[in-house]
């Protein structure tokens, strides 16, 4: 008998959910403005920052912030941006207002604001900071300044990421609230911070609450903890049925981003880490070769697994390690085209329980010699 | 919602809410579900030893020390781990992991008998439609296996947690009997576990909403545990989601070391039900247990991990900069802690720093 993937899946997640996913939101990637202020890379040269701008847009993210446009830097971007259909976002600090028809964020912290919304040239946000410790009276104050300006979206950015899933649904709530009452229509942008290690579930409550961008970075760049992981943002609305594109590029640009910044993807991060499709333990890699051999690719990248690997790019690794059992070894050896002797499997499993980590192949092909050895011999 | 003394605080009610919830219990899977992990090297007993007794300095209340079923290695750590907190009366209950078959029972069991110390075995089956088809297991055929693997294991004098593998994607109908089977057989404890890390937080408060119907249901004193992975990002929300859904104790991993990307970090759990007043745990001693684990396992601490991170409390832009030396200057440290970081860097023993030279 055969059974489709919704057949084999009871949802859970998904009972007290709409029907129709929602619209997905404009995600505003802060990759490039993220890397300057995170203290532990050195940011690459003009051509690398052209190259990540190229890199981001083939993952259909077409809103960058750039950084400050006090920054020399961010102002020789802003034709690249342009060429690649890329709307360009920059800080707009006390200064000149960029001439460039680019997105400007303006803190409310900076008095003039409402002022120097006039003199943008391209779309302009103002950035409520600090927002989950604002009161309700200081927002409403704010929002109610916001009418009269060219202003067309307000971003609540949660500097120190304070927030909980809960509180920041609320906020949203409330600010969405307060602009109708005003008869304001403008645009809800989230900008959360990892602080807590809350940052994506409060991007994901954001958007489900009534935020229409939400604002996010490649491996959590940023200050301090840094900002939402765009990886993750995009393979959880991708899972939650709102973003629909085409996302198997995301591990080859994951990597070549991580390449042109000069950081180490590390294992266990999620999704893109290459500890993500891999395991070493036998119950679960015999479980991925049952599925295997029942004849669906679908249904071993499932099995163990929360995210489909494929779906992005990956595909299922099986080690041979000291939590191990023969199915591990079965499959090295159908995948490097070896037979599978019970006496070769026994000595690898044997060479693999006395190891305190995961076997390399060559420490596999060193067994395989050795046994051909005694075998022969 | 509610106003604190300097801020009003948008994440009220609700935190202050899970303050009025029994007590969560902690429980630590460093030790076997983390040594899963396959960038991980296991470490040597010293250092499994040493990463025991900071569990106990954090008052994480129990450890799954090891699946004794895995060899004669693991036999022996888990022994010499069972030992240390025999003989160092530590405050950490041990418990050991094993499929729901009798070879891994025994050792378990012997385990128990030769230390004279009381395990919980952690018996796990699958229990998702996916995993049913791709085994060729049906239903009658795993009640059987539950039946006889709990009776057996309290009949060796083991506690039992029953542990159904990929919760989050079985069928309610499925859970209901497997676990009323297994509390039946004398389990003391069920646990959602959602192996495949697939869970959101709705998902997880539907499914601790359930269980929990379904402990009511059978009127005995059943607790219910919660064991999340990181494969969507979603482990810390998802925990304390079940929390918040009554969960009775949750589980974790320092570093969130664990199959494929992990297990819910540890360290975080603490994190935040400490900001939110739920637990009033001392976690000076949190470095130590990351950064411990970290040595032993060298899975590596990434820079910007919340709280531990080495640059997660560095401030580099310039204004931060400026508004901290302010607030310095005026001897209000307690200020320019809070300024820009909800995780005050004392709290976990650690301090703010400001980089020498400002980015912009």
């Amino acid at each position: 008998m055969s059974f489709s993937e919704e057949e084999l899946i009871y949802d859970w997640n998904r009972l007290n959910e709409e029907h129709e996913p929602k619209a997905p939101p404009r995600l505003i990637d802060h990759t490039l403005a993220s890397a300057r202020l995170t203290s532990w890379l050195e940011m690459p040269d003009l051509e690398g920052q052209k190259a990540l701008l190229s890199q981001l847009e083939r993952l259909g993210l077409h809103h960058l912030c750039l950084g400050s446009w006090s920054d020399g830097q961010v102002r020789k971007l802003v034709e690249t941006a342009r060429e690649l259909d890329i709307q360009g976002w920059a800080e707009a600090p006390p200064g000149p207002m960029p001439a460039a028809p680019l997105g400007c964020y303006l803190s409310h912290r900076h008095k003039h604001w409402r002022d120097r919304s006039q003199q943008a040239n391209g779309p302009a946000t103002l950035v409520i900071q600090d927002i989950s410790r604002r009161s309700p009276s200081e927002i409403a104050t704010l929002l109610r300044n916001l009418a009269g300006t060219p202003i067309g979206s307000v971003c609540l950015s949660d500097d120190g990421g304070r927030s909980t899933p809960a509180g920041t649904a609320r906020i949203v709530a409330y600010v969405a609230e307060g602009l109708r009452r005003l008869g304001l229509s403008l645009e809800i942008e989230w900008s959360g911070r990892n602080d807590r290690g809350l940052a994506l579930a409060n991007a994901m409550s954001a958007w489900r609450a009534g935020a229409q961008a939400l604002h996010c970075a490649f491996f959590s760049l940023g200050e301090g903890c840094g900002l939402v992981a765009t990886e993750q943002l995009l393979v959880n609305l991708s899972l939650a049925g709102s973003v629909r594109r085409e996302l198997r590029s995301l591990c080859d640009v994951s990597q070549e981003l991580a390449q042109t910044l000069g950081i180490e993807i590390y294992p266990n991060l999620p999704v893109i880490g290459v500890d993500a499709f891999r395991t070493g333990t036998g119950v679960h890699a015999a479980a991925i070769m049952k599925a295997q051999k029942k004849g669906h690719e679908w249904l071993a990248d499932l099995i163990y697994s929360g995210v489909p690997a494929a779906q992005f790019g990956f595909r299922q690794i099986i080690e041979v390690g000291p939590m191990a059992g023969a199915s591990n070894v079965h499959y090295w050896l159908e995948q490097n085209g070896h037979g599978d002797d019970p006496e070769l499997v026994q000595a690898i499993l044997t060479r693999a329980k006395s190891s305190m980590k995961v076997l390399r192949d060559e420490e596999i092909r060193e067994v395989i010699r050795e046994q051909a050895a005694k075998t022969n011999g | 919602m509610s106003q604190s003394s300097h801020h009003f605080d948008w994440n009220q009610p609700d935190e202050a809410l899970l303050g009025c919830r029994p007590p969560i219990q902690f429980q630590d899977e460093t030790l076997r579900d983390g040594l899963q992990c396959p960038s991980v090297v296991d470490p040597p007993i010293e250092g499994k030893l040493e990463i025991l007794h900071l569990m106990a300095k954090l008052g994480i209340h129990g450890a799954d020390v090891g699946l004794p079923g895995a060899g004669p290695r693991a036999v022996a750590d888990v022994t010499r781990i069972v030992e240390e907190i025999r003989n160092h009366r530590l405050d950490v209950k041990p418990s050991c992991a094993g499929r729901t078959l009798k070879v891994d029972i025994d050792p378990i069991a012997d385990i128990s008998d030769e230390t004279g110390v009381l395990l919980e075995a952690d018996l796990f089956l699958g229990s998702s439609p996916v995993r049913q088809y791709a085994e060729g297991w049906d239903l009658d055929k795993q009640l059987r296996i539950v039946d006889e693997a709990v009776s057996y294991a309290v009949k060796r004098g083991l506690e039992v947690m029953f542990v159904t593998e990929d919760t989050i994607r079985s069928h309610p109908d499925t859970l209901r009997r497997l676990y009323s089977t297994a509390i039946s057989c004398g389990a003391i404890r069920i646990c959602l576990c959602d192996t495949v890390g697939h869970a959101t937080p709705d998902g997880v408060r539907a499914l601790v909403s359930f269980a929990r119907e379904i402990v009511r249901e059978s009127g005995a004193k059943v607790a219910i545990d919660w064991h999340g992975h990181r494969d969507r990002g979603l482990d810390v929300a998802n925990t304390l989601a079940a929390v918040e859904a009554g969960a009775d104790r949750i589980h974790g991993t320092a570093l969130g070391i664990g199959e494929r990307v992990g297990n819910t970090p540890m360290e975080h759990l603490l994190l935040n039900l400490r900001l939110s007043g739920v637990i009033n745990n001392d976690l000076t001693y949190l470095s130590d247990y990351v950064e411990t684990v970290h040595r032993y396992t060298q899975v590596p601490l990434p820079e910007n991990w919340p709280g531990l991170g080495r640059d997660s409390f560095r401030v580099v832009s310039g204004d931060r900069q400026r508004v901290i030396q302010d607030a310095l200057e005026r001897g209000r440290l307690e200020l320019a802690e809070a300024l820009f970081s909800s995780v005050p860097p004392s709290l976990v023993g650690r301090c703010l720093q400001v980089a020498r030279e400002a980015r912009l």
